[in-house]
């Protein structure tokens, strides 16, 4: 005996209701996804290298500039940048920088925009530094911790 | 109302009624149920999957309980049992084919190399295996369950 129209009817809400919430949950995780598998294309580009005075000895700043074309916003959390003296590849002994000392301001970078940070890290050897950021030699090299959608990951600078 | 009056409207309005009639109704409300069932079932184990990244609304527990509902709606939407089978059936393939089909579309929008389909065949596997121990049974689950509350019913 099959079911009354009444009751087809109201079934046939039930699954109309589970269709709506799932493919409601499903759009707004497939976009996380997309932006997710699209991280690579986060950009950074760092400029105005300068010495500038800290707590016990100068620091080294660089302005960075984070383009975001994602879907979804992301949020700088930290990074591992060295100044370097001159071009790639890098030796220890032209560090301009002191290792582990770089900071950079949480910042949150909205889907699709561009913002600019200032990362910091302690100077090392500080007459070098001088004479390297005034004939345009100095050479930020690293990474900057990225978070996207709760997801952590590293983008080179 | 005859069998040869049955059209299209009537099998989406009462699929129920449709899986006694004759087999041609018969397979429009098993194509119906079956296809609906399916993609409800994989888009919806699709952020059960990417937990972490879903909403914070999408619980496990909310997506189980959706999976396994659209299990329970193949059996009260197809009544007739043999047809409901059919439609369960057509419910597992479909949800298997779309859960695949979703899984692989970032790399397609995205336009990611898949290395003459190389890169794809990983995700899919990774995708079917899920399907056959995560959607699959939930869906199975429910309509036994149907198929009890019918048989209790009965």
């Amino acid at each position: 005996m099959p079911r009354s129209s009444r009751t087809q009817t109201l079934l046939l809400s039930v699954f109309g209701a589970l269709l709506l919430v799932s493919v409601t949950a499903f759009a707004f995780t497939f976009e996380s996804q997309l932006a997710w598998q699209h991280r690579d294309a986060i950009a950074t580009e760092v400029e105005g290298v300068r010495l500038v005075a800290g707590g016990e000895a100068p620091d080294v700043e660089m302005n960075v500039t984070v383009e975001n074309p994602t879907g979804r916003a992301v949020t700088l959390t930290g990074a591992a940048l060295v100044v370097y003296e001159g071009a790639p590849p890098f030796e220890d002994d032209r560090q301009l920088s002191v290792p582990r000392t770089a900071s950079v301001p949480r910042t949150t970078v909205s889907a699709g925009e561009s913002e600019t940070v200032t990362v910091t890290a302690r100077a090392g050897n500080v007459t070098r530094a001088r004479r390297a950021i005034a004939r345009g030699t100095a050479t930020p090299s690293g990474t900057l911790e990225v978070e996207l959608v709760g997801r952590g990951f590293t983008v080179d600078v | 109302m005859s069998d040869r009056t049955w059209t299209l409207v009537d099998v989406l309005a009462r699929p129920a009624e449709a899986s006694y009639r004759r087999r041609r109704v018969r397979v429009a409300a098993v194509l119906y149920v079956g296809v609906l069932a399916g993609v409800v079932g994989a888009l919806a184990m699709y952020p059960f999957r990417m937990i972490e990244i879903a909403p914070a609304w999408a619980s496990e527990n909310a997506l189980a309980a959706v999976t396994l509902t659209s299990g329970v709606l193949v059996k009260l939407l197809c009544e007739q049992l043999r047809a409901s089978v059919a439609a369960f059936v057509v419910a597992s393939a479909v949800g298997a084919v779309a859960a695949i089909a979703l899984r692989v579309l970032p790399y397609l929008l995205l336009g990611l190399p898949p290395l003459g389909g190389y890169a794809l065949l990983p995700v899919a596997g990774d995708t079917l295996t899920f399907v056959l121990f995560g959607q699959f049974p939930l869906q199975l689950t429910g309509y036994l369950v149907g198929v009890v509350y019918d048989g209790a019913r009965a």
